[in-house]
């Protein structure tokens, strides 16, 4: 995964907040995951917009006293949303020379 | 006198909203299915209120037996004790698979004065060695095997089919077993069907309040260890126990994380059967100081 990947929320899980974890459900295939705090906020933070780059830059602003763990953190916990297919990766595609 | 209902070949068993009519004439094989299954039968008014699923056993080519499920044939060909195991195995299911009101669990269900208390897990777990020893032992006894919970977390409801304990089961041998009453036909693998008004006259109950979730978690070589579990990981392990998860809206999903907001749940690790009943019997003090449930 690299910085300029920009993660996406599939569709069709269900999430909820539960005292400050969470569980990520999907009801049709079935996959469950209980995420801690941290790895709540990152699931809300796959927009598809902003990059794995500027989800770290956030959280590490956010939580300076975190920043060595956010640094590794935030690429386990995506690539275990990749594993479960809980996120998409969005990159950008080839320069179009005729829209350019 | 009023013929019973298996007098007239069919027997009816119930599970919170939905029942099973079993059809059979054969008395001595009734008779059987209806001791076993004595504490599920529906009360006189229930049946007709109540969506139901039919089974019937009929004799079979051989001295075998066939069952059927709504007309349908389940399989042939059963010796007795192999039909009356299928028989109460598929009739589990359908109550179990069948039921929208509530959140059925695999699980065993167990209540001290009105603090019910739910030990939720896979097979092998020890629900049913753990559901044994706290009968035995005081607790009254609503279910090893299903365990129907309210949407809202205040209500659970067994279903009271004998306990199934292997012949090795380790509670064989402890002071307050006595050899079971042999059950009318000998089980495959020595399993042991076992009445739990056998450990216990009068232990059988039909509902209680819900007060506490237990995960239990056979580890030969770990040591006793319960913790509290937070909301999230509750939701967590209680979704893959829900039986009728797949006619419920949301596959129970927001039932459940609703039901863990109310209902305090703990993962408990042991070994010996014996340290675990302590640590339960803990946990009913503490759910009883906090109030005695409905």
């Amino acid at each position: 995964m690299h910085d300029s990947d920009r993660p996406r929320r599939a569709p069709g899980f269900q999430i909820d907040d539960l005292d400050g974890e969470a569980v990520l459900f999907h009801p049709v295939k079935l996959t469950i995951m209980h995420l801690n705090r941290s790895a709540a906020l990152i699931w809300r933070l796959c927009d598809g917009q902003r990059t794995l780059g500027e989800i770290r830059d956030l959280l590490s602003d956010a939580y300076p006293d975190a920043a060595p763990e956010i640094q590794t953190d935030v690429q386990r916990v995506l690539q275990m949303f990749l594993d479960n297919e809980s996120i998409a990766i969005v990159r950008p595609g080839p320069v179009d020379d005729r829209q350019a | 006198m009023t013929a019973r209902p298996e007098d007239r070949g069919r027997l009816i068993v119930q599970f919170a909203d939905h029942a099973s009519q079993i059809d059979c004439t054969d008395a001595a094989l009734l008779a059987c299915l209806a001791a076993l299954l004595r504490h599920c039968r529906a009360g006189p008014s229930d049946p007709a209120a109540l969506s139901t699923s039919t089974f019937e056993v009929r004799p079979d080519e051989g001295a075998t037996w066939l069952l059927l499920k709504d007309g349908c044939v389940v399989d042939r060909g059963f010796p007795t004790p192999e039909v009356v195991e299928r028989l109460i195995y598929e009739v589990t299911l359908a109550l179990a698979t069948s039921c929208r009101t509530s959140l059925v669990v695999h699980g065993a269900g167990l209540v001290r004065g009105n603090v019910g208390l739910v030990l939720c897990g896979e097979s092998g777990c020890g629900k049913s060695t753990l559901a044994t020893w706290l009968t035995a032992t005081g607790s009254d006894f609503l279910s090893d095997e299903l365990v129907a919970l309210g949407i809202d977390g205040s209500a659970m409801t067994g279903f009271p089919r004998p306990i199934v304990l292997k012949s090795d089961s380790a509670v064989v041998g402890q002071p307050w077993w006595d050899p079971p009453v042999p059950t009318p036909i000998p089980f495959p693998g020595g399993r042991i069907y076992l009445d739990p008004e056998q450990l216990r006259p009068n232990s059988v109950r039909a509902h209680a309040g819900l007060r506490v979730l237990v995960f239990p978690r056979y580890s030969p070589d770990g040591p006793l260890a319960i913790h509290r579990l937070t909301q999230a990981e509750a939701a967590y392990r209680l979704m893959p126990r829900l039986v009728n998860a797949a006619i419920l809206a949301d596959r129970g999903f927001q039932a459940v994380t609703r039901l863990v907001r109310a209902v305090p749940a703990y993962g408990l690790s042991y070994t010996a059967a014996a340290a675990a009943v302590g640590e339960l019997n803990q946990l009913w003090l503490d759910a009883w100081d906090h109030g005695p449930g409905e």
